[in-house]
């Protein structure tokens, strides 16, 4: 899956979750700072972002994507 | 001690002094009696006088003269050196050595009397059907298993018949005031026994009541303090205007600032200020401080109240007829509300209003919060929190009892069986619940509580997480009792030796227990196994003291279910990798506390307050500014147990591998 | 361009006083602490507007809410930032964007949880600089102020205080609530109330500064957890304290020996973190307490009363006993009991009944009613020998408490002079002591409290009164020579500077050294020691060998050539066997002094106070007897000498049973030097002489034996 691909999922994910319209996320926008998510909506951003890739990410680890970018990047290193 | 009648000088210099008898034949003195510091007094009924030389000082600086001065005193044994003076009336008290009494109106029992014993209140439920017979020995497991056993009505008629024996034997028409006591300045006293070195001060009115003091644990009752049908026991403070109706106290419990409870039993080390309580059980460690805080049938224990705390027991035209249960470690948060019936899982915090009934007891180390008008719960989501940890370490520091014979039976341990027990459940719930909600749900209901569909998968990695650092720590603990022997083949003969019953652990007042323990206990009762209290006791106490060994057997069941093999096929690739994921997820879950300081959610457990629920520190707490009181200790304790881990960790693995 | 101090002084303004603020980060959800902030704020008045910052709400409590703080077209002066600290360097950017100098850092998670914390804490200041902002925080409770014209609470602790005179600066949130509640309950009020958390920016020394300007401040207290630099709190306590007659009160946590190395020398082993923070504190003027009941016993008497011009108290009690035990608790705390003059006792003797005792402390006795008080306590006062009374009350059946409280104070309030109270007991006195509290009459629980706030009180007025005359001795010092020799030590990877090499650094600062000389052999020592003049001592050198005595390594009173050779072979021989491995470099031969007293000077480089001298009496047991005293360098004469005169066993140097007196001057001279050496040369990190010999009255005093840490 390319980049772009990926961003546009992840901000499908965001809309989804804190029901915000995917055309308003830019793509640094960061989750607390930008999109008022609190600390339970971002381990269910985690979340999402893990059943709408497949994949697996580590507690620890996924504590630290914090932002837009943060999940491209950790999503796009996880598939490859 | 021998006693003698009054010789005429002697009553001449009595009468000098001011005094007068009914009948100077029915006062009897000690010998060596000396009348020179009794004055004013009015003897009636049957007296016994001791000795009275000698001074004490009452302030510092303020010296004064045992003796008896200005008193009514009816049918009273008056022991040796004390200090009674201007009681308005004295009556059916034994009094001991060196009690100080003054300025109090009126201390009498006014018929034979249990001094409280055998007053049942209504716990839990306010419409009765719960009912607890109090009694100055009551343990917090005793008293689990009589409100909570009434299935089992034999049992509860055997073992109530066991304390209405036991209460027999207190009955008397003579109350006993202990030696040191000291009461100052009250105005009623009715129908209580007051133990050795009690301090009663500015008491307004307690009346039928146990004040089981003794000298290593001495109970201090205070200003404005009122109380009907009570026992208090050792170690306690009960003041600053509380009042209490049909209460058990027990030890090394702190209930003041205009505190009030009626039909409620709190147990050892619960605090009670400013607030309210109705029919409520309080386990062990049960806080609750703040003004507008209500705690109304239920049952609690390692619990803290936010303030503003309240939950409603009404049915609509049926009355109060619900109860609750806050499993061990739960928290409300400030301003909460919660409807009963409902049970909220151990160690869960309950944030918001919530006005539908729910029962989270499968799902323990979680958040509740309300959203938009709904119930949510998080699961596990409370396991990596500051506040969690901290309290799990505070408990134990914090017991503040000094009697030698501690009542109530306490078991401290974060994960154990119990929540554990609990843990794996709920992750075969939130599996089963995830396998069949739908992509589209945002929600899923479980027990009359929605779950975030999302969360599903992560909260049951936390558990897991749980999970498997509980299953290290009990294997790290016996490979490293084994001192210079560790060996994989020590381990495997020990767990081979140990027969065990993968079964649910329940909290039994604070003692953790293997279910069928509980029964085999209530089976026993039922059929006339134990004739007395203490036997009943000491039983409890010896289960109490199995705790390590049950626990242990426990997890090997846990690893079979874990592992799913049976005992015998445990192998050292087994051992390694519990040690390992012991290791990791260990050091993970220190992690994910450290960055808990992050987390706005719970204003409570930020790192840099300290303000651990428990807010209200008092002047003694101050004195930790004397030691090293820094923000920064939690981190440093998180830090070097995540040290220790690590070399724990690689020192076993070492001695397994050249064992091999 | 103005300074960092003065940038920063300039925004603690709009920290205080603030005509608009923005909580950035704020949330509707309840119980979190941006939401208690918010409802603090508002509800307690803020004279202000206010404009909650949050991602997600469009109004919270009301009140219309920003996605950004840099959508906000106002100006806004202040900004309390509650955000999650991983993106609290977001916001402070907006922050700085705007033009907000002045902002509070409420979150956790930055330096104290270490790891990536340490970092965020980095950005966050490096942030405030670029934009010349001054910032709170991070990981505090908040800051209060409770001037009517600001009414601010922008903090998450429950109770906003009454208005009062005191500020309390604390390191620790926890306390702070703590703090709250027990000031409620003695009705104590503040001016200022700052919880500062990491002071990663702004400092409690920011603050002393920003407070010593406070008209609503009267009295400083102050909660330290650790002290970053310590010369500067000691510059900025004397400061407030001469300026402004402002007294200073702190408690620093950590009593514990954690600060005393395991060093070498025993400057090192006996100076504690605790022993040189007291040492620091008094000689700043800080007014060291022991615990919270403790700072507030003495800050309500410095706040409410005025200071006593002397010592000479008068007590007046209605029982014997405690009249008794707060003498004895004043008599011990320095305080005097204050004779009466013939007019005093004349009216006593008309006014009091005959069974009252009319001496000091005056018993009016257990039936005493308000009218006796009166008439004790007024009397007393206008007595010119009296400069404070201390009035005590024990309640009896018949004592009319609430009366006699109000009496106390209306007779306070005529008097230019403290009064200060202790109803003895519980219950009774409960509405007796809130009327007290209520009027600001300074109440205790203990005589031993009363006595002890009293005391510092005294002493804080005498050192305001203290005017420092002293005329600056001139002294020369051979500065570059010393740093050359020390200098070349540590090119050579040395960390240990022996005697012979010690006594070099000392002369050069004037110390008083003798005749010595460094033998390799023999004869040259009985060289060395014939041209001293006998009698000599003889030591061995040896970077291996630390107590010479121990190991037979010291010969004294070698009279002859015979005694000197003699000597230098035992010497030898004996550190042969004892240390065999020990490198010898010689042996030290120096002038005999003649017999006087031992007293240690050490120097140790104390982490938060630098360079700090150390006196006492000396000798082999000094870590036995611990008679010492510390000071942070450099000392006056005039400091010197009080610092002399402070340790226990002065009387042994001013003649004791006999013995003579000893040349304290030469000491006081010897301290003045060594502290400067101690400032001019960091190479130094310890330094000890024991013993410097001190002899009799205008014969001085003689290094004995010194050594030197690098």
């Amino acid at each position: 899956m390319v980049t772009d691909e990926i961003q546009t999922k992840v901000k499908q994910v965001i809309s989804n979750v804190l029901k915000i319209s995917a055309d308003e996320l830019s793509n640094d926008a960061n989750f607390i700072f930008d999109l008022g998510a609190d600390s339970m909506q971002s381990l269910e951003l985690v979340a999402a972002f893990e059943e709408e890739f497949d994949i697996e990410m580590d507690q620890e680890k996924a504590l630290e994507i914090q932002s837009v970018a943060d999940a491209v990047v950790f999503i796009e290193n996880c598939l490859n | 001690m021998s006693h003698r009648k009054l010789n005429q000088d002697e009553i001449d210099h009595l009468i000098k002094n001011g005094c007068t008898a009914s009948d100077w034949q029915s006062v009897n003195v000690k010998q060596g009696f000396n009348p020179i510091n009794i004055k004013n007094v009015i003897f009636s009924g049957e007296v016994i006088l001791g000795n009275y030389t000698g001074n004490f000082e009452l302030f510092p600086g303020l010296k004064c003269e045992f003796g008896i001065y200005n008193c009514t005193i009816h049918n009273c044994s008056i022991s040796d050196n004390v200090y009674i003076k201007d009681v308005k009336l004295l009556m059916n008290y034994n009094i001991e050595d060196n009690a100080i009494i003054y300025n109090t109106e009126q201390i009498s029992v006014t018929s034979e009397s249990t001094f409280g014993n055998g007053v049942e209140i209504e716990v839990l439920n306010e419409g009765g059907g719960r009912e607890l017979k109090i009694f100055d020995k009551l343990s917090s497991q005793i008293a689990y298993m009589l409100v909570n056993y009434h299935h089992a009505p034999h049992f509860i008629k055997n073992l109530n018949n066991m304390i209405d024996r036991y209460i027999e034997s207190i009955k008397s028409k003579i109350g006993l005031i202990g030696k040191y006591v000291k009461i100052k300045n009250c105005k009623q006293i009715q129908n209580v026994n007051i133990g050795p070195f009690a301090d009663l001060y500015s008491v307004l009115n307690i009346e039928n009541g146990t004040i089981a003091s003794n000298e290593k644990a001495p109970i201090t009752v205070g200003e404005g303090v009122i109380a009907k049908n009570f026992i208090i026991q050792s170690g306690s403070i009960v003041d600053s205007s509380a009042i209490l109706n049909n209460c058990f106290i027990g030890q090394s419990v702190q209930i003041g600032k205009q505190f009030s409870a009626e039909n409620s039993a709190f147990f050892a080390n619960c605090e009670g200020f400013h607030s309210e309580a109705c029919s409520v059980f309080a386990g062990p460690y049960s806080v609750t401080h703040h003004k507008s805080t209500l705690l109304i049938a239920g049952m609690y224990s390692f619990f803290n109240a936010g303030s503003g705390t309240n939950q409603s027991n009404h049915m609509y035209k049926l009355g109060p007829v619900h109860q609750g249960i806050m499993e061990r470690g739960a928290k409300t948060g400030s301003f909460s509300y919660l409807l009963w019936p409902s049970r909220i899982g151990a160690f869960s915090v309950v944030v918001g209003k919530h006005y539908s009934n729910f029962d989270t007891s499968l799902l323990p180390f979680s958040y509740i919060v309300e959203s938009g008008g709904k119930s949510v719960i998080s699961p596990a989501m409370n396991l990596f929190t500051v506040g969690t940890r901290r309290d799990s370490k505070k408990w134990k520091n914090r017991d503040k009892r000094q009697d030698p014979q501690k009542l109530d039976l306490i078991h401290f341990d974060l994960f154990s069986p119990y929540s554990i027990g609990k843990v794996l459940k709920g992750m075969d719930i939130l599996k089963s619940l995830y396998e069949k909600a739908d992509k589209k749900q945002d929600f899923v209901l479980y027990n009359g509580i929605n779950i975030k569909r999302l969360m599903l998968k992560t909260c049951r990695n936390y558990y897991n997480l749980a999970l498997k650092i509980y299953l290290g720590d009990k294997i790290v603990n016996q490979l490293q009792n084994m001192s210079d022997n560790i060996s994989f083949d020590n381990l495997k003969q020990q767990m081979l030796s140990i027969s065990f019953n993968f079964e649910d652990w329940i909290d039994l007042g604070g003692m953790l227990v293997p279910k069928s323990e509980s029964e085999k206990l209530v089976s026993a009762i039922e059929m006339g196994g134990f004739d007395t209290l203490t036997d009943i006791t000491n039983h409890l106490q010896n289960l109490f003291n199995k705790y390590d060994n049950l626990s242990f057997a426990w997890t090997l069941g846990l690893i079979e279910q874990v592992f799913e093999i049976k005992i015998t096929e445990f192998s050292s690739q087994h051992l390694l990798q519990i040690i390992s994921e012991w290791q990791t997820n260990s050091l993970k879950l220190n992690n994910m506390i450290l960055n808990d300081a992050n987390k706005e959610f719970d204003s409570k457990s930020q790192i840099g307050f300290g303000i651990d629920g428990d807010s209200e520190i008092k002047l003694k707490d101050f004195e930790e500014v004397r030691g090293t009181f820094a923000e920064n200790s939690f981190i440093k304790e998180i830090q070097s147990e995540s040290e220790q881990i690590n070399k724990t960790a690689k020192d076993l693995l070492k001695k397994l591998n050249s064992s091999k | 361009m103005s300074s960092e101090f003065e940038i920063k002084q300039e925004n603690l303004k709009k920290i205080f006083y603030p005509e608009s603020l923005a909580i950035v980060g704020a949330t509707k959800i309840t119980g979190t602490v941006p939401n208690d902030i918010i409802t603090n704020i508002l509800r307690t008045n803020f004279q202000g507007v206010v404009f909650p910052v949050s991602p997600k709400e469009r109004f919270i409590n009301a009140v219309k809410c920003y996605k950004y703080i840099i959508d906000i077209e106002d100006q806004i002066d202040l900004a309390i930032l509650v955000f999650p600290s991983s993106v609290c360097h977001m916001a402070l950017e907006q922050c700085g964007q705007k033009g907000i100098k002045s902002a509070i850092i409420i979150s956790a998670g930055f330096k104290e949880v270490g790891g990536n914390g340490i970092e965020r804490e980095k950005q966050i200041i490096s942030i405030a600089h670029k934009y010349g902002m001054s910032f709170i925080g991070p990981n505090c409770l908040g800051v209060i102020n409770t001037d009517p014209t600001s009414l601010l609470n922008a903090s998450f602790a429950r109770k906003m205080p009454e208005e009062g005179s005191i500020a309390f600066l604390s390191q620790s949130g926890a306390l702070c609530t703590a703090v709250l509640d027990y000031a409620q309950a003695k009705q104590i009020g503040f001016s200022k109330f700052v919880s500062f958390g990491n002071k990663a920016d702004i400092s409690e020394i920011d603050l002393l500064y920003y407070l010593k300007n406070d008209p609503k401040t009267k009295v400083i207290l102050l909660y330290l957890e650790e002290i970053s630099d310590g010369r500067e709190l000691m510059k900025a306590a004397r400061e407030i304290i001469r300026d402004t007659g402002k007294p200073i009160l702190a408690i620093k946590s950590g009593r514990t020996s954690e600060g005393a190395s395991a060093a070498a020398s025993h400057t090192g082993s006996l100076a504690g973190s605790d022993e040189i923070i007291n040492a620091a504190f008094e000689q700043a003027g800080i007014i060291r307490c022991n615990d919270i009941e403790d700072m507030f016993n003495t800050a309500i008497a410095l706040t409410y009363q005025p200071l006593p011009k002397d010592n000479r108290i008068a007590i007046i009690t209605n029982a014997g006993g405690p009249g008794v035990l707060t003498t004895d608790a004043a008599i011990n705390d320095g305080l005097k009991l204050a004779q009466f003059s013939e007019k005093t006792t004349e009216i006593y003797k008309k006014s009091l009944p005959t069974t009252a005792n009319i001496k000091n402390p005056v018993d009016v006795i257990g039936d005493a009613r308000a009218d006796r008080y009166h008439v004790a306590i007024s009397q007393a006062l206008k007595d010119e020998n009296v400069d404070a009374a201390f009035v005590i009350l024990t309640p009896q059946s018949m004592t009319d408490i609430d009366t006699i409280a109000t009496e106390i104070c209306q007779v306070a309030g005529h008097y230019d002079k403290p009064v200060y109270t202790s109803f003895m007991g519980e219950a009774d006195v409960a509405s007796g002591i809130k009327i007290l509290q209520k009027a600001k009459i300074p109440h205790y629980l203990l005589p031993e409290s009363m006595s002890k706030s009293l005391a510092r009180a005294f002493r804080f007025s005498q050192r305001l009164n203290f005017k420092n005359e002293e005329v600056i001795k001139e002294r020369k010092f051979e500065t570059n020579k010393a740093n050359k020799i020390l200098n070349e030590a540590i090119r050579n990877k040395r960390n240990y500077l022996p005697e012979e090499e010690a006594i070099e650094i000392l002369k050069c600062y004037g110390l008083p050294v003798l005749d010595n000389g460094l033998a390799k052999s023999e004869n040259e020592a009985i060289s060395i020691a014939e041209n001293i003049g006998y009698p000599v001592v003889m030591k061995i050198i040896s970077d291996d060998i630390v107590h010479k005595f121990d190991v037979g390594g010291v010969v004294i009173n070698i009279k002859n050539k015979t005694e000197s050779k003699s000597a230098y072979n035992s010497i030898i021989t004996n550190v042969k066997n004892k240390i065999p491995e020990a490198k010898v470099k010689g042996i030290f031969v120096t002038k005999m002094i003649p017999k006087g007293e031992e007293v240690i000077l050490g120097i140790k480089r104390d982490p938060a106070f630098g360079a700090v001298v150390m006196f006492g009496f000396g000798g082999i047991f000094v870590e036995i007897f611990k008679d010492v005293n510390f000071r942070v360098a450099p000392l006056n004469d005039s400091e010197a000498l009080k610092m002399i005169y402070d340790i226990k066993s002065i009387k042994i140097l001013t003649g004791a049973r006999g013995r003579s007196v000893k040349d304290i001057g030469s000491i006081q001279d010897s301290i003045v030097r060594i502290t400067q050496l101690a400032v001019d040369c960091p190479q130094i990190k310890e330094l000890d002489i024991n013993p410097l010999i001190v002899l009799e009255e205008k014969k001085g005093c003689y290094v004995a034996d010194a050594k030197i840490m690098l």
